[in-house]
């Protein structure tokens, strides 16, 4: 560089103008960064202002006072379509029963269900995509009529999206539809199998359990459905986590211990117990993690405390876990093995020890006080939260 | 847009309600020992609904005003924390309105328990 600025004068004034053409050049692009970073947060929230006060006028109507059609027209007049639209849509997501229904005929009068399905009809995966999950959380007759006649799209993804929106519609026809449209697919990824579950096992249990019991699963998507019944923690899922534990493929057996786990049920006590022999160790350890959230049981005690000297480290150290679980007398054994135990289980005990000395006192529980209140599912089961954990 | 809607359908069956506009507003309402029930989103932020309640069980030493939890579908490890934490009464979204209500004069022993 130094040579060509000896050999040619001009050279270091091109230089010059090429560095300030550059810094100018910078200086435009960061200005029109800042400038159109600090439109979009202004539009932005601009646009929650107006959804705020939508929903703040809205809202006694949704809760049932009359004269909702005319406060839906004055407040599209008032804080536009996107606004009034945006307040229905989550306020329908809360609701359930007559007052879902109420608001899914206010989105379709108002003409947002319309728009939506003539949005999902055109434009890119992306596009079409946004506009199908959006016409879900509108419900009603015309969002399933769409999201059905979408389940046969070209996109995967499009499909996956209309299945999983017909789920969250939450009636009869719709799931079942979403399920056939799932059980007509092949090669589907598993991230979008468990995803489709885990929606199945939320909005409709049932149905899920129906698919379960009646084998129409491959055994690769027998276990994530019994994995998505485990993580609502759902009841009536008993018999399918005893056929599962019963299974004699390992992956199954775990899935059901994890069930059976999450059911909570102090019966399952001495199955869970039996588990903890199990020749594979990923089945010993989910039925050492079970039996820590069933509650003091002399059985249990024993096998978890045999649990800390086991040979895989996880079933060791869900085993400490769970004794820890299971207050004073978990606790004792604890100490126990960390005294005077095997190596493995002194190593498995002490962490936890450790753990407890530095966790604060955990506040009492007032379980006869606690109900949930959710509504009756499909199929009559409720939600019972006294055995979800 | 469920604050407004929850105090709506609340205030329709005669119950009066307060709303904060903040965590902090909220926390000190609902340390106030005129506070007869609380109705808290377990999915805040800032603090968590679990914090939150950890922090009023503190302020009001062990005795916090009896508190409905409103959870997402699902959520059973979120459930069994505020369980843990004291909350009285579980409401599961989406809700009828109804269950809400019955939810919150449960806490207050003006209802008998729901079928």
């Amino acid at each position: 560089m130094s040579d060509l600025l000896a050999s040619d004068p001009l050279a270091g004034l091109w230089l010059g103008r090429l560095l300030v053409a550059m810094a100018a050049a910078i200086l435009v692009s960061v200005t029109y960064l800042l400038l159109h970073h600090a439109g979009s947060l202004r539009r932005e929230t601009r646009r929650q202002q107006r959804v705020a006060a939508a929903a703040e006028e809205l809202a006694p109507f949704l809760a049932g006072q009359a004269g909702a059609s005319d406060a839906v027209a004055t407040a599209v007049r008032s804080w536009g379509r996107y606004a009034v639209a945006a307040v229905l849509r989550r306020a329908r997501r809360c609701l359930s029963g007559d007052s879902e229904r109420a608001v899914s005929d206010l989105l379709e009068e108002m003409g947002e269900t319309r728009r939506l399905a003539r949005a999902a009809r055109r434009g890119g995966t992306l596009r079409r995509g946004r506009a199908l999950r959006q016409l879900a959380s509108c419900g009603g007759p015309s969002a399933r009529r769409e999201l059905l006649r979408v389940t046969a799209d070209r996109q995967p993804d499009i499909r996956r999206i209309a299945r999983e929106g017909l789920v969250e519609l939450r009636d009869p026809f719709s799931v079942r539809a979403a399920i056939a449209a799932f059980v007509g697919e092949t090669d589907l990824p598993p991230s979008w199998s468990r995803a489709f579950f885990l929606r199945l096992a939320v909005y409709a249990p049932g149905e899920l359990r129906r698919l379960a019991a009646a084998h129409d699963l491959t055994p690769e998507l027998e276990k994530p459905a019994l994995e998505a019944l485990a993580e609502s923690g759902d009841v009536a899922a008993a018999p399918l986590a005893l056929a599962g534990v019963r299974s004699p493929a390992a992956e199954m057996r775990a899935a059901g211990v994890r069930l059976l786990g999450a059911i909570g049920d102090r019966r399952w006590i001495p199955i869970l117990t039996a588990l903890l022999e199990d020749p594979e160790w990923f089945v010993r350890a989910a039925a050492a993690r079970a039996l820590g959230g069933l509650g003091l049981d002399h059985c249990s005690l024993a096998a978890l405390g045999a649990g800390l000297a086991d040979t895989h480290w996880w079933v060791r150290a869900n085993a400490a876990r769970s004794l820890a679980r299971l207050g004073p007398e978990g606790m004792y054994r604890l100490a126990r093995a960390a005294s005077a135990g095997h190596g493995f289980a002194r190593q498995a005990a002490m962490p936890e020890l450790l753990r407890l000395a530095d966790a604060p006192a955990a506040p009492p529980r007032d379980d006869a006080a606690t109900r949930d209140l959710a509504p009756p599912l499909d199929d009559g089961s409720t939600r019972d939260l006294a055995v979800a954990s | 847009m469920r604050r407004p809607l929850i105090a709506a359908i609340l205030e329709a069956a005669g119950i009066p309600v307060a709303q904060p506009c903040d965590a902090e507003s909220a926390m000190a309402m609902a340390a106030d020992p005129g506070t007869a029930a609380l109705v808290l989103d377990a999915n805040v932020t800032r603090p968590s609904g679990a914090e939150f309640l950890r922090k009023l069980r503190h302020r009001r030493r062990g005795h916090p005003p009896p508190t409905v939890a409103l959870l997402q579908p699902g959520q059973a490890c979120l459930r069994s924390a505020m369980r843990e934490l004291g909350a009285k009464r579980l409401v599961s979204e989406p809700f009828d309105p109804a269950h809400l209500v019955a939810a919150v004069l449960g806490t207050q022993g003006r209802l008998g328990e729901p079928a």
